[in-house]
């Protein structure tokens, strides 16, 4: 049993510089594609 | 301050009962029906089968406080509790000293039961503790200094103005809101206890009131399973109960807190020593874990659960990892 006893959203500072910042595209099939590949590889 | 004579409820008069932590009232300080923040309690129980294969256990549940109503963490449970207190007290006015958790829970309950509210912490929270206490109107006084300098400071205050401190005179009914958590697991189980459970430790007190909690379902034949085994968790830069478990001794040697996991960070835990004493004569232990190794945990939880956590839920996920890596865990935990 592990005692969960609060929320993330109040430590969000704790965790922000560990989390890579997600991919900007435009509104483009093949961007979007291009990150699919990407992760599949 | 409980009466001798008590009757306790059957599992099916509890099982009839609003799903809050209400439901094992005759366990709580509080005689008759509250009047406040009757809502609160009765978190899920999640199963966490990923997580289980990682710490070579059979079975491993999350009790997620991560969702408690109505500000996200344990401590709803006991500020329901000081607040009916310190109503049926006549009391006009609550507060508290806090790392962040409390401050949330007092300025939450005591803005929807119209009562005024001072709270203080230490003037380095994060944002979104001070934010997130300030929203609900209350008068929210930040401190130079650490937690245990805002503590000190309230039990002047408690004196000087009569106000309801919830974790300093009102202390004894607050603590015991913390049980409900116990009572919960052992009813979301199916009335059993676990065979281990793992809690982050800032003041030791939870640990102490789940290893009451389980007591007390014990000596009411709710439950027959013997007392599980209780690990505190701590971060290694702020670790004074841990220190105490590995050295044997009954003093606690207070520290200056320098850990990312302010809500865990009190140097001069008021309940180490009882907490120590509850993780050995359980054939429990304790870990402190890194920063980096929280933050890696809160990733971990939310990866294989959906659950996010704060700081201390990563304290918690690291010092179970370590724990398991030390042998203190089985196959046949659960």
């Amino acid at each position: 049993m592990l005692c969960i006893t609060g929320n993330g959203l109040k430590t969000l500072d704790a965790i922000s510089g560990s989390i890579a910042d997600s991919p900007i595209v435009s509104p483009k099939v093949r961007e979007v594609a291009a990150l699919v590949e990407a992760a599949g590889a | 301050m409980y009466p001798t004579a008590r009757r306790f409820p059957s599992r099916a008069e509890i099982a009839a009962r609003a799903p809050s932590m209400w439901r094992y009232r005759e366990w709580l300080p509080f005689e008759g029906t509250p009047t406040l923040s009757q809502d609160t309690g009765f978190t899920p129980l999640v199963d966490a089968p990923r997580l289980a294969d990682k710490l070579g256990v059979a079975k491993l549940w999350i009790k997620n406080d991560a969702v408690s109503h109505p500000s996200l963490s344990f401590k709803d449970r006991v500020v329901a509790s000081a607040i009916n207190a310190a109503v049926a007290l006549g009391l006009d006015t609550v507060g508290c000293a806090s790392t962040g958790n409390l401050a949330n829970a007092v300025a939450a309950q005591a803005a929807r039961a119209g009562l005024p509210a001072w709270i203080f912490i230490p003037d380095n929270l994060e944002q979104a503790k001070v934010l997130g206490t300030a929203v609900y109107g209350p008068n929210l006084v930040r401190v130079r200094g650490h937690y245990d300098d805002v503590n000190r400071l309230c039990v002047q205050l408690a004196d000087r103005f009569g106000w309801g401190i919830v974790n300093v005179n009102l202390r004894g009914y607050y603590g015991e809101g913390s049980k409900t958590m116990g009572f919960e697991i052992a009813e979301q189980l199916g009335w059993r206890l676990p065979t281990a459970v793992v809690v982050p430790m800032a003041g030791g007190s939870l640990l102490t009131k789940l290893h009451k909690a389980f007591g007390e379902l014990r000596d009411a034949g709710l439950v027959s399973d013997e007392a599980p085994r209780l690990y505190g968790a701590q971060a290694s830069g702020c670790s004074p109960i841990t220190r105490l478990v590995e050295s044997g001794g009954e003093t606690i040697v207070p520290q200056v807190p320098n850990t990312i996991a302010k809500s865990i960070a009190i140097g001069n835990p008021a309940d180490g020593v009882f907490a120590a004493r509850a993780m050995r004569g359980t054939g429990g232990w304790s870990a402190a874990v890194s920063d980096e190794s929280i933050i890696a945990a809160i990733r971990l939880l939310a990866e294989t659960t959906g659950i996010f956590t704060e700081t201390a839920g990563g304290a918690t996920l690291a010092g179970a990892l370590a724990l398991a890596g030390q042998g203190r865990f089985g196959k046949d935990d659960d």
